[in-house]
């Protein structure tokens, strides 16, 4: 059911107004007309938006996010304070993040400095391990050993023009002075070492410059080191960074533990703070008064009025009116269902928000879906299942969406084990075979035409229902074309249904004037309403109902897979591997029913029902209300 | 050899309009995902989108089962 709305003029002195807005977001009822507008910033505004933006900031150096364990009860303690901030509240608030921020990011800079030493460490052993023998060996024979990066290829070039330098200097020198070697990374980086007496350094290192290689260095500190000298250290310091690091962690983990609900609660109250001063300075004001307006639920206006009157009492003017017809496309809509449907206005959430005085189908959605999805598992072994997955997830507190999708598993469930008891069926024919289960109606994978029967004729029912709901719609609306062709549709539909009625014998064939009437009529009404495009819809609605065979289709499918299931033990005997593929199978064919049920009752919802009335073009209900801390994640 | 043909009509008639609609499908969810991804109160537009080259299916089955009640 879509609530009724009436509007509101709210008058009340200007003096009073924080305090008249504070107590409105409190009630979070009342839906204005003018929605206060972020980017509007007010002077007021602007601090609490700093402080706004960095405790968000916060929140995510600190990698928060867990909004739900807010503590309501702090929220409401702390909400006072900021009722009316002054200067040193608002300075005071800054100075406690600025500083807290700094220690935040003092922390995580160390650490991501840590964890890039340990790294670069690791780097540099790695390096200077595969040069160690190389290392080593020349040193032993007096000679220096410098590592470098190369870029070229030509390394023999470049080693035979040291060796000419150095036999330049040193002609009666050996010429094995100058050994190599080149080491390339899996990664393509090519590090070369080489020897030399130490005495060439600088030519040796202008030759290599000159050949666009670069000198390798070990790492910060190590780098003066020689590589013999530098590794033990090295390898030190990898076992203590690591201690270091992990400890900075658990300093960070514990308080982001500690802190992140209250700067999480602090973030909720000044965007609370923030949207009442928007809302506040969008008001109309003129002189000492000042006005509102919006959209209260029918059912809310006794509550308001007393909670308004009992603070304010003289001092506050309310007037109320029903919307009137031109305003329809502006009054929000919010829908109020019994307890039992209300998971289904789930499906309207994925849909265009309705109108106003548009039909709210959730009730019929909550009887129809269920029963569509129940009529295609139709296996009672499948349904328990199906139950069992629903009570799990309405266990899962917290979680809105998750509770309905249970809720709505549930019914399935309940209609699933309705038509297995129907067609016997408890995962596939193992209930007949271990309990001798009887269906009750028939055996759909054996008798396949009663079944499609009965599927067309649910859906023509569920169509011309549809059709109803568009003519109501069509009247309530005013829409003298909607209903015009929507009751042409419903008596091309009567005309069909009392013509195979006398097709069949049932009536007397005296009565054929009937569908004849009914059919000249409903197309007059037809084209009157729709035009030949209305034509062409009523075409289509005979299409929509044969639709409703996937009921069938799909049932017939899930019973055959599920017997076919049962068949691996009838091949293999009872072994592990005739159980454990009977289990696959049916594993695959609950996935399938679920799937399959669930997405296809859904499109006979969606194509076949309401898309014969539901229009959509409404306004989502958002009171200005404090959200729930769980909501503020979207934000 | 007739009731082979019958069987093959049938399996044609399942098994055309099968291929075409995973083919719309195929194209139809790609485009219907990033669209879901920029607005999500799209969703139940393109569920319907989604579902719709189904039909096909849906009355080639209906076709086959007619095609082996009539003839086999």
């Amino acid at each position: 059911m879509i609530r009724d709305m009436l509007f509101l003029g709210l008058w009340g002195l200007v003096r009073d107004r924080s305090r008249i807005i504070e107590k409105l977001h409190d009630l979070g009822v009342l839906h204005l007309r003018e929605e206060p507008v972020e980017y509007v910033s007010t002077e007021a505004a602007a601090e609490l938006k700093l402080l706004r933006g960095k405790a968000l900031g916060l929140l995510e150096s600190l990698g928060w996010n867990k909004w739900s364990s807010i503590p309501r009860k702090a929220l409401e303690e702390k909400r006072s304070v900021l009722s009316s901030p002054d200067e040193a509240i608002i300075d005071g608030i800054r100075d406690s993040l600025d500083s807290f921020s700094t220690r935040i990011i003092e922390r995580t800079s160390l650490r991501e400095e840590l964890e890039s030493r340990v790294n670069s460490i690791k780097g540099a052993l790695r390096t200077v391990r595969h040069f160690d023998s190389f290392i080593s060996e020349n040193s032993g024979k007096g000679l220096e050993v410098t590592l470098w990066w190369v870029q070229r290829a030509n390394i023999a070039d470049l080693a035979a023009r040291i060796r000419r330098m150095i036999k330049e200097h040193d002609p009666l020198g050996s010429d094995d002075k100058t050994p190599y070697h080149l080491n390339v990374s899996p990664g393509g980086e090519r590090i070369l070492a080489i020897a030399y007496p130490s005495e060439f350094r600088k030519e040796v290192s202008d030759i290599l410059t000159s050949g666009e290689c670069l000198p390798w260095m070990l790492p910060g500190e190590y780098e003066t080191m020689p590589f013999q000298d530098a590794i033990p250290l090295m390898e030190t310091a990898l076992e203590d960074l690591p201690r270091r690091i992990e400890e900075i962690e658990r300093n960070l983990v514990k308080t982001r533990e500690e802190w992140g609900p209250k700067i999480g609660a602090l973030y909720v109250l000044l965007d609370e703070k923030i949207e009442e001063i928007l809302v506040e300075t969008g008001s109309d004001t003129r002189g000492v008064i000042f006005r509102l307006s919006g959209w209260v639920p029918t059912d809310e206006k006794d509550r308001l009025e007393t909670e308004l009157r009992g603070e304010f009492r003289e001092r506050i003017l309310l007037r109320w009116r029903d919307p009137h017809p031109g305003e329809w496309s502006e009054v929000p809509t919010s829908l109020s269902n019994p307890e039992y449907f209300r998971p289904f206005e789930l499906f309207l959430r994925l849909m265009p928000v309705n109108s106003y005085k548009g039909l709210d189908p959730t009730i019929l959605i909550g009887i129809f879906f269920p029963f569509f999805g129940g009529c295609m598992i139709g296996d009672m072994g499948y349904g328990l299942v199906i139950g069992a997955l629903g009570l799990g997830f309405r266990k899962k507190v917290g979680s809105p969406i998750l509770n309905d999708v249970g809720a709505i598993l549930l019914y399935i469930a309940a209609w699933s084990i309705f038509w297995g008891v129907a067609y016997g069926e408890a995962f596939g024919d193992l209930g007949h075979r271990l309990l001798h289960l009887e269906p009750l109606w028939l055996e759909r994978s054996q008798v396949v035409i009663p079944v499609m029967i009965f599927t067309i004729s649910l859906g023509f029912a569920h169509v011309l229902l549809g059709f109803i709901m568009g003519m109501i719609q069509g009247l309530r609306t005013g829409h003298r074309h909607l209903w015009l062709e929507r009751l042409g549709n419903i008596l091309i539909f009567m005309a069909l249904l009392t013509g195979m009625i006398l097709v069949k014998g049932w009536l007397p064939g005296q009565l054929f004037t009937v569908p004849v009437t009914l059919l000249v009529l409903g197309l007059a009404l037809l084209l009157a309403g729709g035009g030949m495009g209305g034509l062409v819809e009523a075409l289509g609605s005979v299409g929509n109902v044969l639709s409703y065979v996937r009921i069938a289709a799909i049932g017939l499918s899930s019973a055959i897979l599920a017997m076919v299931a049962n068949s691996f033990v009838d091949s293999m005997g009872v072994t592990f591997v005739g159980i454990f593929m009977a289990m696959t199978i049916h594993l695959l064919n609950f996935v399938l029913a679920i799937a399959g049920s669930s997405l296809h009752s859904a499109r006979l919802q969606y194509v076949e029902f309401l898309g014969k009335f539901y229009s959509g073009g409404g306004t989502r209900y958002k009171p200005f209300s404090r959200r729930k801390p769980e909501l503020w994640k979207k934000h | 050899m007739e009731k082979a043909l019958i069987a093959l009509a049938a399996a044609l008639a399942v098994g055309l309009p099968a291929i075409a609609t995973a083919y719309a499908q195929a194209r139809i969810g790609s485009v219907g995902a990033g669209t879901i991804a920029e607005k999500p109160e799209t969703g139940g537009i393109i569920i319907i989108l989604e579902a719709l080259p189904e039909t096909m299916v849906i009355l080639g089955f209906v076709v086959a089962v007619m095609l082996i009640l009539q003839f086999a």
